[in-house]
């Protein structure tokens, strides 16, 4: 029997669509968790639905699917490549780890049935976006995470600051969004077709006026999602105002949809030999890691300050893609998880103490360690690994991108500057990483830390899954790199990508 | 016949780090005491495995374990590589640091969380026998780095003083040296396609001199940091002198030995025709380390500030050897890495002992210990006389081959400054000696008893192979010069 290539985002929207009946269901028989439950389930199947499509993905390299039933153009098309599943693999990892997190961390939130409704609905509006194989399916899936993301920012409605900060994504993000759809209708116009691999076959290799204005649009668009500076203002409010479990979420997967797409559309449609985008990408990349890593020394609230290291970790991952080489690309997929994983522990274990003590201020946070002993334990390992100190993992991803930007270097010598200044940046980032690090783990405890209790089991759980992830990709990053290799090869193997629409 | 299993460099790397968490886990059930004895015994392990590659290092010149692909992507190998070089650091470093295990079971007995300390120490001289060993450049950063955090942990927990600043400013200085140095390891896979140090020296004879010239120094920038060499060398006296006693022993007396080795290892050998153009210059740099230190040493107060100045002194004396270019100036500077993380480990332990004893760190505040510290004022005298050079401690032969090596190579001014630089030492350290255990007892330290015996074993070991060496340099010889004639070789050839 051949399965359902979409299953994977059809059940998690399936138990979206349920959430809200089995709480309604749950308040009936008086046991409210039983929502918890179901979308930690949710996670967990449709995550076994990825592994079987990764199985097929294996054997076939690339799959696709008409996911409205019937051809159209290369219209509504889900096209699968490696890149998509390894994306979509850390998101539903992300997803199911904040799933079982919020179990005990949105306790004393009510709206468990909008909360979960809307987690399950944005993961599969971003595993849509890394299925896509037209410019229709990504922006359709797109609108379902932009939308669900703006809602779950000002969850907590009864205070300003959650809307505050929404309003702000909401119209920051939906400009992004509309440029995105300005440069697919030029697009559109120019080609008469959606279809990414069509228009590779007829933009990629010619440049004109207008496929370039839609490139600039393209690159705006998505880098507002993705947080390049200078497009970066709504991130540092949003990601502290949103609950820490939907922060992990933003911080640690959302912004990478933004560089997914900028991944596939760039290498795909504006093939980088002809549109010479490499340098000019590379020099936002610069000013991106730049300002995100002094920015978050200045911070004095944890969760910001986390924010903020996150647009200097974007910085570096586009870095990786402008190089737009094997190892740039693999080195910058390769951060996406590596940071992925980091963040989210970072921003679980600023929930915990958020939880703990009620307070992101990090005078208020002193010594909070001494009494939160795992989670503590857990957030010097998830810094460490961001700090980019080895044998954790961020090193090893960010070691292939500086050597790309170095062998880059070897053919034009301003690469080996532009290596020079990631290198600065890492070394500098180190600064802020043991500031935190300091205050939460060696001061002497607040009055405020000294009442903390060690964070509930189900939270703890998901901290050290995380922590044990950063650890062993840092001892044994083979298979992980190889993982990421694939992806690497896979978006930049435009010929097998566009035989399997244009034939 | 390799050893005692076959896979002796990677277990005697990985025992103390397996072994770190199994304190940690188990530290509050089995306490203080027996965390330590499961570091001592985890180090002794390793220890002995070390030694026990000689007899196949002594018929076959080295031990290669490979472990095949580590990061397939890169073709990176897990690769380790023990010869004469590394068989002398590594069980210099080893060693000590088993008998600083031992030491600190009485020291840290004031202190708190033991388990942690412990776990960290372990983690610790993992890393600095796994720099030794790795024949991969991206393995040997890996370990490189991973000395950095948990000592980073041990000083800023565990010190006196400032040691949040302390700790930072140690972290922050190493760190940039290491950036330097991961950009030089990249850009020699940039331009070779390998990590693999034994593949290295062929293949980088073809790249461009001004390439080869960047990249050492970028790499020399990260040892020098390490090995602290004025003017990089502001971070060691104040973590040195604020870690807690044995782990100062560890940074002084070894730690800062794994700089000596990497640029023995690495610059000399992969760079051969590169160093010979700026050794003068680094030679030059090199008094000036012996002097600043020298000099510093002597304004100091603080029992163990002193120490640590002194070390800055004595890692200048090494370099000098090293940059020598010969291989009687080699052999010595790496003769002079073993006698001084021998005296100066056992250094920074009287130094521990007395403030165990005492709770004063301030010369000034101290005198007459010798009548009720004997044991410790012994091994003192000992100690110091060896690093100031004095026959018929282990000192005097080296820094006499390091003056030889001077001569031999033509740097006569500067060997003279060197051996004038030995005055100051004598000096300071019998200046220290005099303050501390000799004049009139202060009142308050009337009732001071000698250390606990589990403080003064390490102490004894120590002092009897300061002596030991210095009588019977050949056997410490035995296995340095062969390693010096091996670098050479690669320098003459080039």
């Amino acid at each position: 029997m051949k399965m359902i290539l979409s299953l994977p985002i059809d059940l998690l929207i399936l138990f979206a669509i349920l959430a809200p009946i089995v709480y309604l269901l749950g308040v009936k028989m008086r046991t409210r968790k039983i929502v918890d439950i179901w979308a930690v389930v949710g996670f967990l199947v449709s995550a076994i639905a990825l592994y079987l499509l990764y199985n097929e993905v294996a054997a076939e390299g690339i799959i696709t699917h008409y996911w409205a039933g019937q051809q159209l153009r290369g219209i509504a098309i889900l096209q699968i490549d490696m890149l998509s599943i390894f994306m979509a693999a850390i998101f539903l990892l992300i997803g199911l780890l904040t799933a079982i997190y919020s179990t005990k961390y949105m306790e004393r939130d009510t709206g468990h049935a909008e909360y979960y409704t809307l987690l399950l609905l944005m993961v599969a509006g971003m595993i849509g976006v890394a299925f896509a194989g037209d410019f229709f399916t990504f922006f359709l899936f797109w609108e379902i995470m932009c939308i669900t993301s703006y809602v779950l920012v000002a969850f907590r409605k009864e205070k300003w600051e959650s809307i505050e900060a929404g309003f702000k994504y909401l119209i920051i993000s939906s400009a992004g969004s509309a440029t995105v759809l300005f440069a697919m209708s030029i697009l559109y116009g120019m080609a008469g077709t959606l279809n990414f691999a069509y228009l590779s076959s007829t933009i990629s290799n010619t440049p004109t006026p207008w496929s370039i204005l839609a490139l600039a649009m393209i690159v705006l668009g998505l880098g507002v999602k993705a947080a390049i500076v200078p497009f970066h203002t709504w991130l540092p409010d949003a990601h502290p105002a949103a609950p820490s479990s939907i922060s992990a979420m933003l911080s640690g997967v959302v912004i990478k949809t933004g560089v997914y797409g900028l991944i596939r559309i760039m290498i795909l449609i504006f093939a980088p030999a002809e549109y010479q985008w490499q340098l000019l990408l590379a020099i936002f990349a610069i000013i991106t890691m730049t300002v995100g890593n002094v920015m978050a020394l200045l911070q004095n609230d944890i969760k910001r300050l986390l924010a903020f290291s996150s647009i200097g970790h974007i910085g570096y991952i586009i870095f990786g893609l402008s190089i737009a080489s094997v190892y740039g690309l693999t080195g910058g997929i390769f951060h996406i998880m590596n940071h992925a994983i980091g963040k989210a522990l970072l921003f679980l274990c600023a929930g915990a103490f958020l939880f703990a003590v009620e307070s992101r201020n990090l005078d208020d946070l002193a010594g909070i360690g001494k009494k939160m002993k795992i989670t503590g334990l857990t957030f010097i390992i998830g810094s460490l690994a961001l700090a980019g100190i080895p044998p954790l993992n961020a090193f090893q991803s960010e070691f292939m991108i500086i050597l790309a930007g170095i062998q880059q270097g070897v053919t034009s010598g301003i690469w080996y500057g532009l290596s020079a200044i990631m290198v600065l940046n890492i070394l500098f980032s180190v600064g802020y990483y043991l500031r935190i690090i300091q205050i939460i783990m060696l001061r002497e405890p607040t009055d405020l830390a000294k009442k903390a209790k060690e964070a509930p089991a189900p939270m703890l759980f998901s901290m050290i899954i995380l922590a044990i992830l950063c650890i062993v990709i840092g001892i044994y990053p083979g298979p992980f790199a190889d993982f990421a290799n694939q992806a690497a090869e896979a978006a930049l193997n435009l010929d097998n990508y566009v035989r399997a629409i244009v034939g | 016949m390799s050893g005692f299993t076959g896979m002796d460099l990677i277990l005697a790397i990985m025992i103390p780090a397996i072994i770190a968490p199994i304190c940690f886990i188990a530290g509050k059930k089995i306490g203080r005491v027996g965390n330590g004895i499961m570091a001592t015994i985890a180090l002794a392990i390793s220890t002995l495995l070390l030694l026990g590659s000689w007899n196949t290092i002594l018929s076959q010149g080295h031990v290669i374990e490979n472990y095949g692909v580590w990061i397939g992507l890169f073709k990176i190998e897990a690769i380790f590589l023990q010869d004469h070089l590394s068989f002398a650091i590594s069980v210099l470093i080893a060693g000590i640091s088993t008998l600083a295990a031992i030491y600190s079971i009485s020291y840290m007995s004031h202190e708190h969380n033991h388990e942690i300390y412990f776990a960290s120490m372990l983690l610790f001289v993992s890393g600095m026998i796994g720099v030794v060993l790795s024949a991969n450049l991206i393995l040997f950063y890996v370990f490189w780095e991973m000395m950095l955090i948990p000592s980073y942990f041990l000083i800023a927990y565990w010190g006196s003083g400032k040691p949040r600043i302390v700790g930072m400013k140690y972290f922050l200085f190493t760190h940039a040296g290491a950036a330097a140095l991961i950009f030089g390891i990249l850009t020699t896979f940039a331009v070779t396609g390998t990590f693999n140090l034994l593949e290295l020296p062929d293949l980088l004879t073809g790249v461009a001199p001004g390439i080869l010239k960047g990249i050492m120094i970028l790499m020399f920038i990260g040892f020098a940091v390490k090995l602290a060499i004025f003017p990089v060398h502001t971070w060691l006296p104040d973590a040195h002198a604020e870690a807690p006693t044995p782990i100062s022993v560890l940074l002084s007396g070894v730690m800062i030995k794994t700089g000596a080795y990497a640029i023995v290892r690495i610059t000399l050998t992969l760079f051969p025709s590169q160093i010979m153009t700026v050794a003068y210059s680094l030679a030059i740099l090199a008094i000036i380390t012996v002097f600043w230190g020298g000099i510093m040493a002597f304004v100091q107060t603080d029992l163990k500030r002193m120490l640590a100045y002194s070390s800055i002194s004595q890692v200048g004396y090494i370099l000098f050897g090293i940059m020598c270019l010969n291989v009687i100036g080699l052999s010595g500077g790496l003769f002079n890495i073993i006698n001084h993380g021998i005296a100066k480990g056992l250094l920074f332990m009287c130094a521990g002992a007395v403030i165990y004893a005492t709770g004063v760190r301030d010369m000034k505040q101290l005198g007459g210990l010798a009548s009720k510290m004997p044991i410790t004022a012994v091994a003192t005298l000992c100690g110091g006389l060896s690093i100031a050079g004095t026959p018929p401690f282990a000192g005097f032969a080296s820094e006499w081959m390091i003056f030889a090596g001077g001569f031999a190579a033509g740097y006569t001014i500067l060997a003279f400054l060197a051996v004038g630089a030995a005055i100051i030492t004598a000096a300071y350290y019998l200046r220290m000696v005099k303050r501390v255990f000799f004049g009139e007892c202060p009142s308050n330290l009337s009732n001071t008893k000698e250390a606990p015996i589990s403080m003064l074993i390490p102490i004894a070991i120590l002092t009897f192979f300061t002596v030991a060496y210095g009588i019977f340099a050949f056997v410490p010889l035995e296995i340095v010069y062969p390693a010096a004639e091996a670098v050479m070789k690669i320098l003459v050839g080039a």
